[in-house]
């Protein structure tokens, strides 16, 4: 994980000097496009409340968020809706108000999100942008590690641990003495041999 | 816009070799923090190393090599040992020629006591709760890489020369010792 980390740091690192040429390059081009500064920042009011369900899940696979937040209701006739972004959203994502025609006590909007089968494990902002108002409100998205899960894939072949070395009288039968002791006691016999030998011969 | 061409091309070479100098020094961003390294059974007077076994081409978990004999292996895909799950450890019981880490595995008996050496340190104690032996077509996959606790595999049986293979398996399961 550091050095994924790391890695990043120096991709980013490298390739920040790549976006500066490139960026240099379009501006003399166009430069009306870049100079536009992002509304939401000069005209953002107050932080929405939003909340996800789940806030937590498991990556690996192709799951949906909840999304509700509670945008202020606009005052003229600009329409009651908003929109979400995340990294870790498969692209952008609507809220509307409920479908029912009455007005709820506290008002909300919602809508679901579709995460990214490949999103890696971390924790996402999720942004959201309340059309009339332009009041904005984020939350965090944590995606789990997927745990393995050795109870539904696991090898299913028989390991073929052994070699035939020793098979004479197959090892599991337990009866045979191992080659080591097999070794130790011919050399326990050797040196008798050789002692009697010596003995014998009278030195 | 040759300028930028060049940018991208020396950019992109930069973070190539970056990329490659960083992998070289790193290990696999895959290996687990911790590892157990050694396996002991003082029931045996065994204290083996344990090598990493991951899985083959067709999903079979690897084996050590015969020219390592003395080594048994953890499958990388099990629980290290000390951790909730299953861990298995494989070991050949011999070679072509003489007799392997795992020679006397089917001599463990019930309440052995079998211990793994992690890399952090600890030290996961098992009490062998059964030792099996089991022809190979009818291997329990299920039950030995499920559930809980320590197995130990190797072969056994008769000697099949002419599939050049062992017949059955033994499998030593053991559980957590309190």
């Amino acid at each position: 994980m550091i050095k994924l980390a790391r890695v990043a740091a120096a991709g980013a690192l490298l390739l920040a000097p790549l976006g500066c040429s490139a960026a240099a390059d379009t501006a003399g081009s166009t430069p009306a496009a870049l100079a536009t500064p992002s509304p939401e920042q000069t005209a953002a009011r107050q932080d929405v409340p939003v909340e996800l369900r789940p806030s937590r899940l498991t990556g690996g696979e192709t799951k949906s968020v909840r999304i509700t937040a509670r945008c202020p209701l606009p005052s003229g006739g600009t329409e009651y809706r908003a929109i979400v972004r995340s990294e870790a959203f498969t692209g952008l994502v609507s809220l509307l108000p409920p479908a029912s025609t009455a007005t709820p006590a506290v008002p909300e909007l919602t809508g679901t999100a579709l995460i990214k089968a490949d999103a890696e494990p971390g924790r996402y902002r999720v942004e959201v942008r309340c059309e009339a108002t332009n009041d904005t409100g984020t939350a965090t998205l944590t995606i789990l590690r997927p745990t393995p899960a050795p109870a539904t894939t696991y090898p299913t072949k028989a390991p073929r641990a052994g070699g035939g070395g020793t098979a004479a009288g197959g090892p599991a039968e337990g009866s045979g003495p191992g080659v080591v002791t097999t070794a130790a006691v011919l050399l326990g016999a050797a040196a008798v041999g050789v002692l009697a030998a010596r003995r014998r011969s009278g030195t | 816009m040759a300028v930028s061409f060049k940018w991208v091309v020396t950019a992109g070479v930069v973070t190539g070799l970056v990329l490659a100098s960083l992998s070289e020094r790193g290990a696999e961003p895959d290996r687990p923090a911790v590892v157990p390294k050694r396996l002991e059974i003082p029931a045996l007077d065994l204290s083996a190393p344990l090598m990493r076994l991951g899985l083959t081409r067709d999903g079979e978990v690897e084996l050590p090599p015969f020219e390592r004999p003395e080594a048994a292996g953890w499958f990388t895909g099990s629980a290290v040992p000390g951790d909730p799950g299953a861990s298995v450890i494989i070991g050949h019981v011999d070679t072509k020629t003489e007799p392997a880490v795992f020679y006397r595995l089917h001599r463990l008996r019930k309440g052995d006591l079998v211990k793994v050496v992690r890399s952090d340190g600890k030290v996961a104690r098992y009490r062998v709760d059964a030792v099996e032996r089991v022809p190979k077509e009818r291997f329990p996959a299920k039950r030995v890489y499920t559930g809980d606790g320590l197995r130990l595999i190797t072969c056994g049986g008769v000697f099949d020369r002419r599939s050049r293979e062992y017949r059955d398996n033994v499998i030593v399961y053991a559980s957590a010792a309190r």
